[in-house]
Parts: C-alpha cells; sequence; structure tokens
C-alpha cells in the first residue's frame, strides 16, 4: 500500500537521489516525510468523513426521527483533539526542519557551480570557467504531421559528478526566480542582489531505466540511455515574465571520470580552436577538429540563451531574428539609423556592424532596435571578446556573407553617455 | 416550553410602509433607482454587492477557464479554425494564438495576463468582499435584531468605493492588462509594463478596494458592539456573527499594510524611490515580507467568512446547537490572532533559515483552531436531525473538500517537503482546496439558505442538488489532479509545460468545464426562483435565529416591527419551537418533550 502511494506520488518511486553533506539520504529523507504526513492526512480524513457520512445517512431527517439531547460540549474530548494533533504536527516540523537545515548545510569539499539566471536561460560556470556546451530538446511532441518542439530553443545540459556534494551558488541580472530539481526534491530563489545557494550530493549516475523518461522523442530517449548518464529536468519556479515556462534546463549526472572530461572538452570550445583574431590555429587545428569563428558565434547563441529571443531561422521572438538581420537598416527607436556615423572612426558598414553587435550585447540599453522592447540583460563580462566576435561572424554567416572579416578590434566600446537613447 | 419572542404582537394589520417588503418597487422605474442607488437599507447595500461580486465572479471565472483551456496542451495546439472555415494546421503557437498572438513570447504573455487578471478579480474583487459584504451586509443586522448597520451611510459609500476600485481593474484589464501575477512581485512589477498606466491602475484599484473592506469591517466591529437586541449577549450571538468579526478585526489591522506597500510600489515605479528594486538599492524581499504581512491574513479574511456560513448551516440543517460553541467562537479569534504571524511561510525558499523555523512552528499552530473547526461541526451531526437539501449537501462537501485543503497544508507547512512543493500545482491545488472548496463552497450553500429570506422565493430544491453535485465533483476532478502533478514538479504559472504533465491538466480542464455547468445550474435555478419560484414562508428551514423568526421573507425595510427582544439562545432547538407562518407546509420535528432548557 505504501509503496503503490508512493509510486503514485513519486514518479516510478525514484527516491534515492542525492545524499545530504551529512551522508544522509535528501531525497529520501523528503519522501518519506511526505509519505508519513501523506499517512497522517489519509487517516485524519477517513476518521472525519466516516463519522460524518455515517451520521448525515444515520440521522437524516425523515418521518418519526427527531434529534436526541446530547451535551453541547465536552471538554476532556475537547482537550484531546487539541492536544492529539499538536503532537502529530510537533513531530512533522521538527523533522522537517531537521530535514531542511542538513540540505542547507554545504560540505567544504562540495564542486563549486555557479548559476546565473536571467529571463529566461539559466547558465551554469565550472570552477575551471567553463559553461555547458551541449544542449537538447527535452520534449519533443511528435504529431502526425511531423515533430513539433517548445516554443524554446534548446534548453542548455548541465552536468554534474556522481557521488560528490556539488553546491549551486546562484545569482540573477534581472528579476527574481527560483531553482528548481524536482527530482531533487530541491528548490531556492534567485535574486539580483545577493547570491543563494543549495546543495546535494548526487548519488546515481546510472538508473539507465529513467535516463530516457525525460524525453518524448525516441531518438533522444535511446541516446540518453546509452549511458550519457542521468538526466533531471530544471525549472524556473518563480514567475518571472513571458517566457518563464521555457527557462529550463536539464542536469545530467555523470561518472566522475566522465564529468572531468566533459569539463575539459566544454573548456576547449572557445580556447583551443581559434585564435584572438578569429584565425584557426593549424597546431591546435591539429589535435582538435576546426571550429570556424561562426560556429563559435553558433555555439553562443545557443548556449548563451540568444536563442531564447533571437531565432536563427527568421521566425519571430520577444528580439530580432539573426537570419538576414547582418546588413539590413536597422532603425533605432527615437529615429536614427545604423550607418557609419553612429560610432566614430567607422571606415565601412561592417565595422559599423562589428561596433553595433558588440555594443549591443555589453550595453543592450544604449541603442534600443525600433518595434522591439528594451528588455535585454547586458553580457557585460559573461561573455569573452572571441565570443562577441563569434556572435558578429555568425550574423555574417546567417545573412550569407562568407567572406572572412577581421574584426577591428581596439578598446570596447565606452559606457553610452547618460540619457543618450 | 420557551416562548420565542414577543415582537410578533401586533406586527400585522399595519399598513405604514415600512410595512412592506424592502424589494418592493417604488411607482416609477427612475425613482426605483434612484432608490437603490442612494439606499442605505443595509439589505438593498448587500444585494447590490451581491449582484457585483457575482458579476466579477463570472469574469474571474472565465478568466479561469481560458487559462484551464491553454493547458489542455503540453505547448502547440494544432488545429486552429480560421474564419473561412478551412482548418490550418498551426505548429507554433499556444491556443491564445487562436487570439491573435504572433509569436510564442506574445501568446505566453496573453497567458501571462489572463491568469494574472484571475488572480487579482478573484482575490480583491471577489472572495474578500463575497461573503462579508453580501451576505455579511445583509444578515448581520438581522442576526443582531438591530435595524441596520451603525454606520448605514458609510455602508454605501464603501459600496461606491468597491464600485470604483473594480472600474480601474476593469479598465487596466480593458487597455491590455498586466503580467505581474496577483502578487506583484518586486522587481518584476516594477520593471514590465514601460508605460507604466496598466500596472498603476490595477494597483491603484488593489488599494482603493482596500478602503472599502476597511471600511465595512470598521462598519461590523461597532455594529456588533452596539446594536445587538436586549437579552443578546456576546455568547448569546450566532456563530456567523463571531466569524464576521473575526473577519473584521483583521480587514481593519491587516488592509491598510497592503495600501502602504501598494503606494510604495507606486512612488518606486513613477519617482524610482528605491525601496525594492535592487537597482536603485531596494530589497525585493522585503516587499515579500509586507506583501504576505497583509495576504496572509486575509487568507483568513477569505476563509473565516466560509466558516461562519458554515456554523450555521450545520446547526440549522441538523437542528442542534453546535457542539463546542464557546471553542468555535474563540477559535475565530485565535485564527485572526495567529494569522498576523505565520506570513513567512509564504518565503521558505527566500528568506533565512531562523526565520523559516519560526515561520514553520507558527504556520503549525494555526492549524490547530482550523481543526477544532471542522471536529466541532461533525460533533454536531451527531444525534441531529440531519435534513439533506442543497445548503447541508453544501456543509457536507464543505467539510469534505476544506478537510483535505487543510490537511494538505500540512506538507507546505513543513520545511524539507516545501522546498520541493513551494512554487508548484502543489501549492495551487492547496489553496484552490481552502478558497474554492472552503469560502465559495460555504458562500453558495449560504446562498442557497438564505436565498428565501433574501427574495421571498423558494428556489428549485432538485435542480439545487444537481447543481452541487456538478459542482463537487466537478472541483475535485480540477483540483485534486493538481496535487499529483505539483509532487511531480509541475511549476506554478507555466503557459507551456513537459509531456508528462499532460493527462493531468486535461483531467483539470474537464473539470472545469463540469465546473461550469454546476455554475451555470445554480444561476439558472436562481434566476428561475425571482421569476417564478414559489413564495417562501419566513422561515422555510426552521431556524431560530432572529432572521429566521422575527422578520418576514423578505424582510421589512426597517427590518423588524418591534425591536426584537431575544429569549432563547440561537442554537436551542431542543426546547424552542420554531415559528412558522404556515405550520405543516415546510414540516419540521415537533419539539423534545422534556422540560428544562439546557444551559
Amino acid at each position: 500500500m505504501n509503496d503503490l502511494l508512493h509510486k503514485i506520488w513519486f514518479k516510478a518511486g525514484n527516491s534515492d537521489l542525492t545524499l545530504n553533506p551529512d551522508g544522509s539520504m535528501q531525497t529520501f529523507g523528503v519522501d518519506w516525510l511526505f509519505m508519513y504526513i501523506l499517512w497522517v492526512c489519509i487517516i485524519s480524513f477517513v476518521l472525519l468523513m466516516v463519522p460524518m457520512s455515517w451520521w448525515a445517512f444515520k440521522y437524516r431527517r425523515r418521518p418519526g426521527h427527531v434529534q436526541q439531547r446530547t451535551p453541547n460540549h465536552n471538554t476532556a474530548l475537547e482537550v484531546t483533539w487539541v492536544v492529539v494533533p499538536l503532537i502529530v504536527v510537533t513531530v512533522m516540523f521538527f523533522w522537517g526542519f531537521k530535514g531542511y537545515m542538513r540540505a542547507q548545510l554545504a560540505s567544504a569539499s562540495a564542486e563549486s557551480l555557479n548559476v546565473s539566471a536571467k529571463k529566461w536561460a539559466w547558465s551554469v560556470t565550472y570552477a575551471n570557467g567553463a559553461q555547458s556546451a551541449e544542449s537538447t530538446y527535452f520534449d519533443q511532441v511528435a504529431l502526425d504531421n511531423g515533430v513539433i518542439r517548445r516554443g524554446n530553443e534548446k534548453v542548455p545540459v548541465f552536468i554534474v559528478p556522481e557521488k560528490r556534494p556539488v553546491k549551486f551558488t546562484l545569482s540573477s541580472v534581472d528579476v527574481l526566480h527560483s531553482f528548481y530539481i524536482p527530482d531533487m526534491r530541491i528548490k531556492i530563489d534567485v535574486f539580483p542582489n545577493r547570491l543563494t545557494s543549495l546543495t546535494f550530493t548526487p548519488i546515481s549516475a546510472a538508473g539507465q531505466d529513467q535516463a530516457g523518461s525525460l524525453y518524448a522523442d525516441a531518438k533522444l530517449r535511446d541516446a540518453a540511455a546509452k549511458g550519457m548518464g542521468r538526466d533531471h529536468y530544471i525549472f524556473c519556479a518563480e514567475y518571472c515574465g513571458s517566457n518563464h515556462s521555457e527557462m529550463a534546463g536539464v542536469l545530467r549526472v555523470l561518472p566522475e571520470d566522465e564529468y572531468i572530461k566533459t569539463l575539459g572538452e566544454w573548456a576547449d570550445v572557445d580556447t583551443n580552436y581559434v585564435n584572438a583574431d578569429g584565425s584557426i590555429d593549424p597546431k591546435k587545428q591539429a589535435d582538435k577538429q576546426a571550429m570556424p569563428l561562426w560556429q563559435l558565434g553558433q555555439w553562443v547563441h545557443q548556449n548563451r540563451g540568444c536563442a531564447q529571443c533571437h531565432t536563427a531561422d527568421g521566425g519571430k521572438g520577444s528580439g530580432p531574428s539573426w537570419k538576414g538581420y547582418y546588413g539590413t537598416e536597422v532603425a533605432f527607436e527615437g529615429g536614427s539609423k545604423l550607418d557609419t556615423n553612429t560610432y566614430p572612426g567607422m571606415k565601412n558598414m561592417d565595422d559599423a556592424w562589428a561596433q553595433y553587435v558588440r555594443e549591443s550585447i555589453l550595453y543592450p540599453a544604449a541603442k534600443i532596435h525600433g518595434g522591439y522592447a528594451n528588455q535585454m540583460p547586458s553580457y557585460a563580462g559573461q561573455l569573452s571578446d572571441k565570443q562577441i566576435a563569434g556572435v558578429t561572424a555568425y550574423l555574417r554567416h546567417l545573412a550569407g556573407k562568407t567572406d572572412s572579416v577581421a574584426p577591428t578590434g581596439g578598446a570596447a566600446p565606452a559606457a553610452p553617455a547618460a540619457g543618450s537613447k | 416550553m420557551a416562548s420565542i419572542t414577543d415582537t410578533k404582537v401586533g406586527s400585522h394589520g399595519h399598513d405604514h410602509h415600512h410595512d412592506e417588503s424592502f424589494l418592493t418597487p417604488k411607482s416609477t422605474m427612475w425613482a426605483t433607482i434612484i432608490d437603490w442607488a442612494t439606499t442605505v437599507d443595509h439589505k438593498k447595500i448587500g444585494l447590490m454587492y451581491l449582484v457585483t461580486i457575482l458579476f466579477m465572479f463570472l469574469l474571474g471565472g472565465l478568466a479561469a477557464l481560458a487559462v484551464r483551456l491553454e493547458l489542455l496542451e503540453p505547448t502547440r495546439t494544432v488545429q486552429t479554425m480560421l474564419a473561412d472555415g478551412s482548418v490550418k494546421t498551426v505548429i507554433e503557437g499556444q491556443l491564445f494564438t487562436v487570439a491573435g498572438a504572433a509569436n510564442v513570447a506574445d501568446s505566453n504573455n496573453l497567458y501571462n495576463k489572463i491568469f494574472t487578471l484571475h488572480g487579482l478579480i478573484m482575490v480583491f474583487l471577489v472572495i474578500v468582499p463575497s461573503v462579508p459584504a453580501s451576505l455579511g451586509n445583509f444578515f448581520i443586522p438581522l442576526m443582531l435584531g438591530a435595524k441596520d448597520v451603525a454606520f448605514p451611510r458609510l455602508n454605501l459609500a464603501s459600496w461606491y468605493i468597491y464600485l470604483i476600485g473594480s472600474f480601474f481593474a476593469i479598465a487596466s484589464a480593458l487597455v491590455g492588462g498586466v503580467d505581474t501575477g496577483w502578487t506583484f512581485y518586486t522587481p518584476y512589477s516594477t520593471m514590465t509594463d514601460e508605460g507604466h498606466w496598466k500596472v498603476v491602475f490595477m494597483i491603484l484599484s488593489a488599494f482603493i478596494l482596500g478602503f472599502s473592506s476597511i471600511l465595512t469591517g470598521l462598519n461590523f466591529i461597532v455594529t456588533v458592539h452596539k446594536l445587538r437586541a436586549p437579552g443578546m449577549g456576546w455568547f448569546d450571538m450566532p456563530l456567523f456573527i463571531w466569524g464576521m468579526y473575526g473577519t473584521s478585526l483583521i480587514q481593519v489591522l491587516a488592509t491598510p499594510v497592503i495600501g502602504i506597500t501598494l503606494l510604495l510600489l507606486v512612488f518606486e515605479r513613477l519617482f524610482h524611490i528605491g525601496i525594492f528594486d535592487p537597482r536603485m538599492g531596494g530589497d525585493p524581499v522585503l516587499f515579500q515580507h509586507f506583501f504576505w504581512f497583509y495576504s496572509h491574513p486575509v487568507v483568513y479574511v477569505m476563509i473565516l467568512p466560509g466558516m461562519a456560513i458554515m456554523s450555521e448551516l450545520i446547526a440549522v440543517f441538523c437542528r442542534k446547537k453546535v457542539f463546542g460553541y464557546r471553542a468555535v467562537a474563540f477559535s475565530s479569534l485565535a485564527i485572526a490572532a495567529i494569522a498576523f504571524v505565520v506570513w513567512g511561510h509564504h518565503m521558505f525558499t527566500a528568506q533565512g533559515e531562523v526565520a523559516s523555523a519560526i515561520f514553520s512552528a507558527l504556520t503549525f499552530l494555526v492549524a490547530l483552531p482550523s481543526a477544532v473547526k471542522v471536529f466541532n461541526w461533525i460533533a454536531t451531526l451527531y444525534k441531529g436531525s440531519i435534513s439533506l437539501k442543497t445548503p447541508m449537501w453544501y456543509a457536507l462537501g464543505f467539510l469534505f473538500l476544506f478537510s483535505i485543503g487543510g490537511l494538505t497544508g500540512l506538507f507546505l507547512g513543513t520545511l524539507s517537503v516545501d522546498l520541493h512543493l513551494h512554487d508548484t500545482y502543489f501549492v495551487v491545488a492547496h489553496f484552490h482546496y481552502v478558497m474554492m472548496g472552503g469560502t465559495i463552497i460555504a458562500f453558495v450553500g449560504g446562498l442557497h439558505m438564505w436565498w428565501p429570506k433574501m427574495f421571498g422565493k423558494m428556489y428549485n430544491e432538485f435542480w439545487g442538488q444537481i447543481g452541487f453535485w456538478l459542482v463537487f465533483l466537478g472541483f475535485n476532478l480540477t483540483f485534486f489532479p493538481q496535487f499529483i502533478m505539483g509532487v511531480h514538479g509541475m511549476p506554478r504559472r507555466y503557459a507551456s509545460y513537459v509531456d508528462e504533465f499532460t493527462i493531468y491538466h486535461q483531467l483539470s480542464t474537464y473539470g472545469s468545464w463540469m465546473l461550469l455547468a454546476g455554475f451555470l445550474v445554480h444561476l439558472f435555478n436562481f434566476i428561475y426562483s425571482l421569476a417564478a419560484g414559489p413564495k417562501a414562508p419566513p422561515n422555510p428551514w426552521g431556524g431560530l435565529s432572529l432572521e429566521w423568526t422575527d422578520a418576514d421573507s423578505p424582510p421589512t425595510t426597517h427590518n423588524f416591527s418591534h425591536d426584537p427582544i431575544v429569549t432563547h439562545g440561537p442554537y436551542d432547538f431542543d426546547d424552542v419551537v420554531p415559528p412558522q407562518t404556515k405550520p405543516g407546509e415546510f414540516p419540521l420535528p415537533a419539539p423534545l418533550p422534556a422540560g428544562a432548557r439546557a444551559h
């Protein structure tokens, strides 16, 4: 009976997912307490409903039946039904408090991950400076007329090592968000003005039976089941605007060696293949597959949240689509247009575009594309110069320009003067 | 056998116009309209509140149906009927795409605005004023044996203030609506809507409605203190009055806090005074503290009136004195008091450990007086004479739903479990079981019980019960699946969701249609009753409080022909025969033969 109930309330009864820093089983602790409360509720509910139904039937008004005189109160009974519930809920309080405190205290040896939240994407920076380079569609819906995607582009995959404590330190660049991993039974609100943290120890990278349960699409399900690790949803649980429901991610628990290897690969993404000026380093090329600069830009688009608002296929989004955008006439709010006079010292439109893209990434509010809301967060400090150059190259690529233009380089644009549009 | 009162003596035979029903129209239509618009009669004001609140309930309900409709599919709707009759397959875009949204963010925005509208209307325009302003206004003076509330003009003013507040809310919705959620959490609420006016209008609406709430509460407190009929001590009052009294205390004490908070929000938005927005040196969690310092006590402003109605329903339809009268009365006050110190349980994921621990402990404490009430109501059934009419079915429905609502609160008060359940559909289901399964169910039950008294017409019992079963089953179908998907991890306020939640969302949406059917049955039943229902006697259910024993159905303009003198308690069914104008039409059991009154 208990098992059956547990399976109804928790998908497939998966309780053995994380440890507390003190070695106790965190998810199990929560589930166990949940089941205790559930049983208290069921028993209480039956104890209330059975006499209610029975008396409502037995003493129903009918010819010849009158109410009978009974005591109007009974002190002993009334004290009992205050004291007994008090004891029952006191137990809940203490166990709940204990479990809560255990989940709050991080181990000193915890793997430290920094989470940055913005409308509407999560990003994680790992201890070696790497950021997630992988993403997935986690719930494609197959219909008769083909595959239908969710509204977001892909969601990022974040990795954590198996059987080692991890500590997430979280901050937001705009509004409140809440980092929620249902399988880990944990969530914490994310604020723009202070850091919050949560910690747990994932204990299982195995469990392939459940690895694929995230994916409605058979291909993804098979891939997940082929030893990539165990996947869990990440949601945003604090309402944060238009695409609140699209602000998601996947947490993947990997065996230690896989984890180290993947992190190394992800750190490589924009340091090893391409030189700072965008040219390809032949020596590095010998080691790894070459990645043209525009591909780095594509990678940024997919993995740094750009895709949440800027589509790459011409579809509508909260911001202008990047498809064919480069080189078109851009009218700013207030009437001015992007041209070689927009910024001082621009020799041609390519220069102006490079500067415009860079400024838009670092100081999004400086110039607003007419017809779009001023709502993009700044990426200052989050993208390297080379990644920004990559974005420009990707925009050129999407506009069908394949000739290589070296970025103008030079100093980053000064912060726009106060009051400028 | 005790006598009732001496008020009936000479009450008939006067042809003074004050002996006419308060519903009697004036000579011309305009005179009638002006009479209602300028009335200081608490009964007319109560009815005007009732009509406006039911209208708002309809609007909020339509928004809820739209929300449920959007969630019928995880993400995209496949088929859209075009205007020319051809069917086009739509791949990008949600159900609301039909309403003209151009892309995902736009259709999400539409969804966000509609669930915000649903929350704002249901909280500020419906549930907070629902019972006190309509049934409370109508029945508090009648139950106390008074001619009117203490400040009749203030009473009319608070209705007009309510109208003005509603106007701002609807104006805000009509010019585009807000997407802040009814909680207005900062800094989102100060950043969204760059034109300012939509959000400012909505905030202004909640601010103005607060005044209506405070004035009504103040009026009731003074009425209860000063206008009780001769012979009615505090513990001779019907429990409905006790519930209303507790409600009014909270309204008067807590509502100013939300007023101040909302003003600060407007100041920050328009004048850039940094209070809640971290970019200006404010703290967003401060807003949450201010907001819930009002909004948690207000949860009890919403549920206490439901409990107040329950005590009357159970007593009248079981013909028993409510078991443990004093415990029920004092639990109303205990709830009102503890309600002020549990606000932090809305922020377990946002505040420090010590604060969370204290608020968790206090939260469990507030569960006890609520539990006491449920125990007492059920104990009242014992050896009663239970009339299973629509109002009693609603009372039993309340006990069923409110028990679930209350018990599921235990999960949320427990810290470690709440870390998982906070801001999921579990919370959504929990508070709908309490707010709707509690307050709205009791409200509809009370409406059925008092309908004959208010309008002098009986409703149709058969259709009343059909309506009850549709509402009761529809409610459970709508909200029980939400508990399960909440534990599975479905967050709140999502316009789209991952596949595995589809089945629960679909059940929930089907349930919402059933709920709609139930409420429509009640609506038509009531309209039919007004048009062609049989005339109601003064005391169709055999109640013993003054509105049944001493007032006509519908009451006369001045309520009573003489000041009632109270000679028995409101629940002394064992000793007193309720008077009836037409004996035998609504047969009641004979009084108990045995002698002395219980004291």
